[in-house]
């Protein structure tokens, strides 16, 4: 069992939708639920801004995947920081991908990703690595060095992102491990 | 993130996961007549269709559970496209479903008068849809109300970004105290990709094929107070807009803004101001803001992506490149969109004469003094003005 954790964004549904036609059974929960004995966890996007306050959220201890205001969270929550961004992006930008790591397995280096952020991480958590980037953004992909912690900026559960289930179905894969 | 954003957090729980969401077309439609069967007994369901998918896929479905216990209306709004109400009619006469048209556009135009608010004018089409409904279910005897609602529709509307009209319980709206009526809405799970294959298995392709359109209509392509003017030159530059690109695009329509305001100043170079406003999405959140044209030269798929830090300070939604101008009176908007489910639009990059042609087309309306192209995808613009 996978568990969706939407903090109010448009795409928690769409997440939990991908999930389900990769093969997983999902559930969709608020954020700050409980996620019982899941099998891994999507924390997703949401209007929420983590500048300035950041919610007292536990962080599972099984795979985990942020997006957009997820990815952010967990940056904050693990000892990096997140900053209004001088750059926001809406919309298509292209995605380098700066290390060929599982997330990003059978994913070409250059990618379209469709992005809808105003906030950014601005430094990231000591033992995580800078995965990808956009000309706008320096941490478009992170991960925990040694954890299945990951988090992405871009949102790869919208079906204009290039590759966007494959790098889902990557991270769903290491649940099953 | 705060304590009003984690309410507004989604709080339900899928009873049948994989089935609902990962779709199979036969024992989905097999499933939800059960459903509908099972909650309505001896009572009778009222079905007000708009003319699009989603409704007939909902009506279909229903029509197969309960058969002549259905009663299928559609509200003339007077927001429709040309010639709407009989060629809905006709269509679902074909099906063997008799559809009853209730014209209504006076009692709209009359509520509507004078509100300019976008998201006033959307609540008060609401209000004047359900207590006309609840009327003729009365009449009908018909205590349960069949929408045709999908997960877009509350997931927008939940999530204060725009009020969709058929959006109740969702918000904490008891439409059974408020209207007297019960809600069935079996698609309230799905995408609009979902529901078409669903209408493909029902033999529905007359609808799946069809343009989108929005549940207030026209009144949304209206920016600010509602003009019976602009209303009229919305409709006539609609059927012009769907004739050249309905092919190469999911959804295409024009808007139709009282005119130019001023100029502006880009990082681009110079552009002009719309006289209204359109409705956005930024970063999860609503965003109403300005409408700005540019010259043919920012024609390009990179103009928006250069523009997104000038736009969010700024609080530009929208961004327009100018087509032709003939001098004073209304700006007439084209959009066209690609998309799968309506979550994330993309803008397709026309050939220049093709664009400039539909221009002329629509120049020649009364009263339009310029037509523009709208280039701003979903996110930061929303698919609809308003």
């Amino acid at each position: 069992m996978i568990v969706v954790l939407g903090p109010g964004g448009q795409y928690n549904h769409l997440i939990a939708r991908r999930v389900s036609e990769l093969g997983y059974n999902v559930i969709l929960l608020p954020l700050g639920s409980s996620v019982g004995d899941a099998d891994g966890v999507i924390i997703g996007g949401g209007p929420g801004s983590t500048v300035e306050s950041v919610p007292e959220v536990k962080l599972p201890n099984v795979p985990l995947l942020g997006i957009c205001y997820g990815h952010q969270l967990i940056a904050k929550l693990m000892g990096g920081n997140v900053g209004r961004a001088k750059k926001p992006e809406f919309g298509p930008f292209e995605v380098t991908v700066l290390e060929k790591d599982v997330l990003f397995q059978g994913v070409p280096e250059k990618f379209v990703a469709w992005m809808s952020h105003r906030d950014e991480v601005t430094k990231i958590p000591p033992d995580f690595l800078r995965l990808a980037s956009s000309e706008n953004c320096l941490y478009q992909a992170i991960r925990h060095e040694k954890r299945d912690i990951f988090g992405v900026q871009f949102h790869p559960e919208v079906s204009h992102t290039q590759h966007g289930m494959r790098i889902l179905k990557n991270f769903l894969e290491i649940t099953r491990r | 993130m705060n304590e009003k954003n984690i309410n507004a957090a989604e709080r339900f729980i899928y009873e049948k996961i994989t089935s609902s969401m990962a779709l199979d077309p036969s024992s989905f439609v097999l499933s939800a007549a059960e459903e509908i069967k099972s909650l309505v007994r001896n009572d009778k369901i009222i079905s007000a269709v708009s003319g699009g998918v989603d409704s007939a896929v909902a009506t279909a479905i229903a029509w197969r559970a309960v058969g002549s216990s259905l009663q299928v209306v559609f509200l003339d709004t007077g927001f429709m496209r040309e010639g709407e109400p009989e060629k809905v009619a006709s269509e679902y006469e074909k099906l063997g479903i008799k559809v009853e048209i209730v014209p209504a556009s006076e009692r709209f135009y009359k509520s509507l008068r004078g509100i300019s608010d976008p998201e006033d004018k959307r609540k008060v089409f609401r209000k004047e849809f359900y207590s006309v409904l609840s009327s003729i279910a009365r009449e009908k005897k018909c205590n349960f109300l069949l929408q045709g609602t999908i997960a877009p529709d509350w997931i927008e509307t939940k999530g204060g970004i725009k009020t969709q009209h058929n959006v109740l319980e969702q918000i904490g709206i008891d439409p059974e105290r408020e209207f007297g009526l019960r809600i069935l809405e079996p698609l309230r799970n799905l995408y609009k990709d979902q529901v078409r294959a669903i209408a493909h298995y029902l033999g529905l392709d007359y609808f799946a094929k069809r343009q989108p359109f929005p549940g207030p209509g026209l009144l949304v392509r209206v920016p600010g107070a509602l003009d019976l003017g602009r209303l009229s030159v919305a409709r006539k530059a609609t059927s012009i807009v769907e004739g050249y690109l309905q092919r190469c695009s999911t959804q295409c329509l024009a808007a139709v803004f009282s005119g130019i305001k001023g100029s502006v100043s880009t990082p681009i170079g110079e552009g002009q101001l719309l006289s209204e406003g359109a409705t956005g999405v930024m970063g999860d959140s609503r965003a109403f803001g300005y409408v700005i044209s540019l010259p043919m030269e920012a024609y390009k798929r990179e103009t928006v992506q250069k523009l997104s830090p000038f736009m969010a300070e700024r609080g530009i939604t929208r961004v327009l490149v100018k087509l032709l101008e003939k001098g004073k009176g209304y700006a007439v908007v084209i959009r066209a969109v690609l998309t799968e489910d309506f979550m994330t639009a993309d803008i397709p990059i026309l050939e220049k004469d093709v664009l400039m042609e539909l221009a002329e087309r629509i120049a020649e309306i009364d009263g339009v003094g310029s037509v523009h192209y709208d280039i701003t995808p979903k996110p930061p613009a929303t698919i609809e003005f308003e």
